[in-house]
């Protein structure tokens, strides 16, 4: 480290003879998310051809989030110091980095003979002297005196001289808006317990003159933070200082400065999570889980352990837009939702919106859960791996044109097949349960206005559980995006992406039902995704949007000679679905900003098909059949569509204060048919046809943000309300698979929810974590004229993952830098279930008699799970970064019912319960970086 | 989730890697609280286009843990058709109610039915009307291999509805058959005056007599159990052709002397047609690839009082017919069938009365004939040999009357 300084200072005295460096024009492409400084420039660093060089203990707790779309070094640097009290010099390919002291490579505007404006009020001007290699005495215990006192950072002035005999030295300097850059004029700089004032003037640059040695250096200035700097003058020198300002500014699109993101944006309902920031929280099966953390906050459940899908906001799980690099992963699961199908070290971010869904997003009712993947390494081989008790995996980024192009991929793999046909245990010799996931990204900065990226993924799943049916699914995604900058206002994307997701059983057991059952639906979307900074006030997204479905509903083949089954196949489905949409980022003042958008979307369904017509007002069936109509390839059905409104508000009551508020429609046309609580992996896809007609949902929501200390503390308080249209749900008795009608065994309900979500978030610091308590209801109404189609007589019921509270607290206790601890409590009230309340003879034969539909719950739900991280040793050079994790699942043992099942046993009806995890489960990972 | 459903493993205990396996072990008996029994009243009743005295069954739910079946009895029940008649019904056993008159359903009216219980709740069902008119156009019986394997004998039905509406039809049956003691003979045996001699040991009086009654040939009925239904909706003809009824196993002993099933098809309406299939999909486990979604079932039957009172159960009306057809086993010799054994399992034993003790069996064989009923088969001047009621005598297990509609 002391190597270090002293090159710093070398630097420091030569800085005007190696001025720019070559590779500083680059541009560079880079996202953070909450990532703390000294990660981010680590991270800059590996991205980069430069080595920084720094002091650890310069970095304090603050973190930056913000996307960098080829941007200079600087501007990143920029961005990353902007709060904080370092500066940085870029020589060659190294960026120095220095803690208060300002590196200038070139000196200031009006730093020479320019008009100066500046009040000096100096006790003894005669004192100061032009020349910075003046003499200067300054002892070093003066400061060393008040440090205990001030835990500001000292910075230095001037090159200390032991022959040094001026007492005062003239320091200038330029006092700029740290969020806008502009320079700020009238701003008081004052020593503290000293009568010293200047003033800056229209430029923001300012002259002082200041007694040798230490100095406290305060600044003041309406509307702005103040700010204090310790500075020890050896002689004359300058220093700028950058003043955040007291009330916050929403920044500019392209750079984000994040910190008070949640208090500042427009967005209400929108939970983002970075991958480090789930690093320490318990795993279960060691598996880093960004999906699972992601339920860990207000508002997003799933019906239980191990089920797939998530209920955002009362709605059901088909009713989530997840989109890895842009394209619909359909099912993000693997193993009953045990892992997700997103390969930890791959991924980038995660954002989920939960209430005001921007206006290029449509298509599902609830919410979008964006994954973006990471970009590869574009400067070295890096990668990085773990060996769980269940899974390997490994990742691996390398350059591809050095600086420009980089290949990322990831593949992971379980070997619990393995393991399972190891075993003694006759009933599980052959029982399966694989899953691996695939993932290659290739990103290429062309120049500073173009580059390109692709992603291809594939995941695949196989299991049995009962040695008769084997099930497999799979996902494959490909997507291609080109990004362009028209000019500084204009910017845009292209996208085109391509989803499939497949489902297969295969039954073999009684020789005369043995079957084979497929399922396959295919998407591929093309969207233009523009961007206009019209001005400062209004910032304009808008872009058009067309998809294309292929869904093959289902065929069954009879297994074997003897099967009984029929060969069946359903007919196809065809649909386009597109869309319009343009939203405006309105900054109306300082306190208001609105986000107005609207989206245009159209549906059409679409031949070859059969389609019924069925009498209005009588149950579907084939008495009421009025007409049956024929359509070509590609001749249109039906049409549905229609405006989707995306407004949202943000107004600070206080600067640290904000309330937010927004409407959002939405319209879905593509519909889960699952009678399973729980989605399930045989769930199938069905388009909105002729008589089923897409699903509409409005949702309105309000919200407190406060952020304290620092925004370092995060608090929230959300309410919403949602109301649902043509949800689907399902006779009683329905049969959903392989049914040729299967509008005759649909209902179309109504549905609401309303929910109050609280949220307490403390991000930095040896102790982070959070704690979020949700207040929730949702209900479904199905009335009809009709007997047979109305539901606990039409009147609004608790859907199936209606669980009223639901409390998680995730804490992090870092005890040194290479131990930390965690755990993590969940509680959630049981989910409704329909009983079987008595018994009664009908047609000589016992039946069972079901309470109203999800009139009873299942016990209540709650977990404890231990965590801890033991890392390598803290070497920045090093051949591989490692980390241990140790962590247990379910601490306390606790039983959690997953579903209560009845039989008939001899008679007699004997209620089960089946718990999935119930006993403690501990693992162990290893993870790797090299 | 349709996977657990399925798991029956027992507990394992592996190594906690293992997670993947353990998963789905943990299936345990779990005692539901707070759950109230829902005591309602059901009831069933399908009357039909037969001139015959109608029939309404009231009973009421019970308990999951009970087996008792509870009636609904003394209610006051009857049924109006919109030609304004007025069927009165009288309890005739206990929850079954018989009309007073016999009439039938007509096409083209509407019934209801109406019911105040003992306790002075009033119920009605919504007005039926009588379905179209669809004859059973024939009812057969084949020898067939099913793909599995398994051979026997199964009846099929066919209605011919090319030139009727009738779409919706639910079967039961009635099935009669002969049941031949098959080691009766005409001696019965008595036990008498069981004594201990001089020595303590056990002494008794053995009487053979004649049979007084026919105990040799009997006949049993047996009713159909379950919801048998089908629907034409699907078809590309009015048709049903071939719907499979009844099938024995050719190990049935059913079939081993002379057989009848006497078919019921009724035309269901729809509605009475998707309440009877609810039932049915609710009773049955549902299939591998999606399980039914449970839910009470609401039928036709509305209470005046209080209109959100959950009653259970259908009124019906349907038009009937029914076919009667007799096979045994000699019918199917042609395919390859042979003679099925007796439906009961013959325990024959040969005991011991006259030798010295301990080497005789006077204690089973007192035991076997008064606690046991078995029944003589010869003597042969050292043992007797007996058998089971079952196999000596048919009316322990069915009736010796042999039923009017019977023909040999």
């Amino acid at each position: 480290m002391t190597r270090q300084i002293i090159i710093l200072f070398f630097f420091f005295v030569t800085h005007l003879v190696f001025s720019q460096s070559k590779s500083k024009s680059d541009s560079y492409t880079i996202t953070f998310n909450y990532t703390p400084i000294k990660e981010a420039i680590l991270k800059l660093e590996k991205e980069t051809t430069f080595t920084f060089y720094f002091e650890e203990d310069w970095f304090d707790e603050k973190t930056i989030t913000g996307a960098f779309t080829n941007e200079s070094l600087e501007n990143i640097l920029d961005a990353i110091f902007q709060e904080t009290p370092l500066n940085y010099l870029i020589y060659g390919n190294k960026v120095i980095l220095s803690n208060n002291s300002v590196v200038f490579t070139t000196l200031p505007k009006g730093y020479f003979g320019e008009k100066n404006d500046s009040i000096i009020n100096n006790p003894n001007p005669s004192a100061i002297d032009e020349s910075a290699e003046s003499k200067t005495a300054v002892f070093h215990k003066q400061y060393d005196n008040t440090k205990s006192s001030n835990n500001s950072k000292l910075i230095t002035i001037g090159k200390q001289n032991s022959n040094s005999t001026n007492s005062y030295y003239n320091v200038r300097g330029k006092v700029k808006n740290a969020t806008t850059n502009e320079p700020l004029q009238n701003l008081v700089i004052s020593v503290v317990g000293k009568k010293i004032n200047a003033v800056t003037d229209e430029n923001g640059d300012y002259s002082i003159s200041l007694p040798a040695g230490y100095n406290s250096i305060e600044t003041i200035l309406m509307g702005f933070k103040s700010s204090i700097k310790n500075v020890i003058v050896y002689g004359d020198g300058s220093l700028n200082f950058s003043i955040a300002e007291g009330a916050e500014q929403l920044n500019e699109v392209v750079i984000q400065a994040d910190q008070n993101k949640n208090v500042r944006s427009a967005v209400v309902g929108i939970t983002s999570l970075d991958v480090t920031t789930i690093k320490t929280i318990p795993l279960v099966l060691g598996e880093r889980d960004i999906l699972r953390v992601a339920t860990t906050l207000p508002g997003i459940t799933t019906a239980g352990e191990g089920s797939a899908g998530f209920n955002v906001r009362g709605g059901k799980t088909d009713q989530n837009l997840i989109l890895l690099d842009d394209a619909v992963l359909y099912n993000p699961s693997h193993f009953f939702g045990f892992f997700t199908a997103l390969n930890p070290f791959t991924t980038g971010s995660l954002d989920i919106y939960k209430a005001s869904i921007p206006a290029q997003y449509g298509g599902r009712l609830s919410s979008v859960f964006d994954i973006k993947t990471k970009d590869g390494n574009m400067d070295k081989f890096s990668g990085e791996g773990s060996i769980g008790s269940v899974t390997a995996n490994i990742a691996v980024e390398a350059p591809i044109v050095k600086g420009k192009a980089s290949i990322m991929t990831g593949f992971r793999a379980t070997y619990s097949d393995w393991i399972l046909k190891k075993l003694d245990e006759e009933s599980l010799k052959n029982s399966e349960a694989s899953f691996l996931d695939g993932i290659v990204k290739y990103k290429h900065n062309i120049d500073p206005n173009n580059s390109v990226q692709a992603t291809l993924y594939y995941s695949h799943d196989k299991f049995s559980i009962s040695s008769d049916s084997l099930f497999k699914y799979s996902n494959t995604i490909g997507s291609l995006k080109w990004d362009h900058t028209f000019n500084e206002k204009n910017r845009g994307s292209l996208t085109l992406v391509n989803s499939q997701y497949k489902n297969e059983v295969e039954y073999d057991a009684d020789a005369n039902l043995n079957f084979d059952f497929g399922y396959k639906i295919n998407e591929t979307q093309v969207k233009l995704n523009m961007k206009y900074l019209f001005s400062k006030k209004h910032k304009f997204d808008y872009g058009i949007s067309s998809k294309l479905y292929h869904v093959d509903p289902g065929s069954i083949q009879p297994i074997g000679p003897n099967s009984d089954v029929e060969p069946l196949s359903l007919q196809k489905e065809k649909g386009l679905e597109s869309a319009i949409f343009i939203s405006d980022l309105f900054e109306i003042n300082d306190r208001l900003l609105l986000d107005v958008g609207i989206r245009f979307s159209f549906y059409m369904a679409m031949g070859p098909a059969t389609q019924l017509v069925y009498q209005e007002g009588v149950p579907k069936d084939e008495s009421s059949i009025t007409e049956v109509n024929q359509y070509g390839n590609n001749e249109v059905i039906t049409t549905y569509g229609g405006p989707e409104a995306r407004v949202s508000f943000r107004y600070f009551l206080t600067p640290e204060l904000s309330i937010k508020g927004g409407y959002s429609s939405t319209i879905q046309y593509i519909h889960l048919l699952s009678n399973n609580t729980t989605e399930s992996p045989t769930d199938t896809w069905k388009l909105s046809d002729l008589n089923i007609k897409p699903e509409r949902a409005q949702q309105i929501a309000f919200g407190l943000f406060r952020n304290f200390d620092n925004n370092n503390l995060e608090v929230s308080v959300e309410g919403y309300y949602k109301k649902m249209e043509n949800i689907l749900d399902y006779k009683i008795g329905a049969d959903l698979i392989l049914n040729e009608n299967l509008e005759r065994d649909l209902l179309e309900g109504e549905g609401k929810a309303y929910g109050v979500e609280f949220l307490i978030n403390k991000k930095a610091g040896k102790f982070n974590g959070w704690l979020s308590y949700t207040y929730s209801r949702s209900f479904v109404k199905l009335e009809s004229d009709i007997e047979e189609e109305q539901v606990n007589n039409g009147e609004f019921f608790p859907a199936n993952y209606d669980k009223p509270h639901d409390f998680t607290a995730i804490m992090n206790y870092k005890l040194t830098h290479r131990f930390s601890f965690s755990a993590n409590f969940t509680y959630q009230t049981g989910r409704p279930i329909t009983y079987p309340i008595g018994k009664f003879n009908f047609a000589n034969e016992e039946q069972v008699v079901y309470s109203d539909r999800n009139e009873y719950r299942i016990p209540d739900y709650y977990r404890l799970d231990l965590g801890v991280n033991i890392e390598g040793n803290h070497k920045i050079k090093k051949l591989a970064h490692s980390f241990w994790n140790i962590s247990v699942y379910n601490v306390l043992g606790r039983d959690n019912p997953y579903s209560i099942i009845f039989e008939n046993e001899d008679g007699n009806i004997q209620a089960y319960k089946t718990s999935i995890f119930a006993m403690p489960i501990p693992t162990i990972t290893y993870n790797f970086k090299f | 989730m349709i996977f657990i459903r399925l798991m029956k493993m027992k507990q394992t205990h592996i190594v906690l890697f293992l997670i993947s396996i353990s998963l789905f072990n943990c299936k345990e008996p779990f005692e539901v609280e707070s759950i109230d029994f829902l005591n309602a009243f059901v009831v069933e009743s399908t009357i039909t286009n037969e001139l015959k005295q109608q029939e309404v069954s009231l009973t009421k739910t019970y308990a999951l843990d009970s087996q008792t079946l509870e009636y609904e009895n003394n209610a006051d029940i009857w049924i109006e058709d919109s030609s304004g008649n007025n069927y009165s019904f009288s309890q005739n056993a206990e929850g079954i109610y018989l009309s007073n008159q016999e009439f039938q359903a007509i096409e083209n009216r509407t019934y209801q039915l109406f019911i105040t219980t003992q306790d002075g709740k009033q119920y009605s069902s919504t007005q039926v009307e009588s379905t179209p008119i669809s004859q059973i156009t024939d009812l057969y019986a084949e020898f067939i291999t099913k793909s599995n394997g398994e051979k026997g004998i199964q009846v099929f039905v066919d209605s011919d509805n090319e030139n009727s509406e009738a779409q919706y039809f639910r079967y039961d049956y009635e099935e009669t058959y002969m049941v031949v003691a098959p080691e009766w003979t005409p001696t019965d045996i008595k036990l008498e005056n069981p004594r201990n001699d001089e020595l303590g040991r056990l002494e008794f009086d053995i009487i053979l007599s004649q049979r007084l009654e026919q105990e040799r040939i009997c006949y049993k009925t047996d009713l159909s159990i379950g919801i048998n239904q089908t629907s034409t909706t699907d078809l590309e003809q009015n048709n049903i052709e071939r719907y499979p009824i009844r099938f024995l196993n050719e190990d049935n002993g059913l079939s081993r002397d002379r057989y009848s099933i006497l078919v019921t098809q009724y035309v269901q309406g729809l509605e009475a047609y998707t309440f009877y299939k609810m039932i049915n999909d609710l009773g049955s486990s549902g299939n591998i690839l999606s399980p039914s979604q449970p839910g009470f079932v609401s039928g036709n039957i509305k209470s005046f009082s209080n209109e959100s009172e959950k009653v259970i159960g259908y009124f019906d009306v349907s038009t009937v017919d029914s076919k009667r057809i007799y096979f045994d086993y000699e019918d199917f010799i042609d395919s390859g069938m042979v003679q099925p054994p007796y439906l009961y399992t013959c325990n024959i034993v040969e005991l011991n009365y006259n030798k010295p003790f301990p080497f005789n069996d006077r204690i089973p064989m007192y035991s076997s004939v008064v606690n046991f009923d078995y029944n003589y088969v010869n003597y042969n001047g050292l043992n007797y040999t007996l058998v089971n009621p079952e196999c000596g005598d048919c009316t322990s297990v069915a009736s010796n009357i042999k039923p009017d509609f019977w023909e040999d």
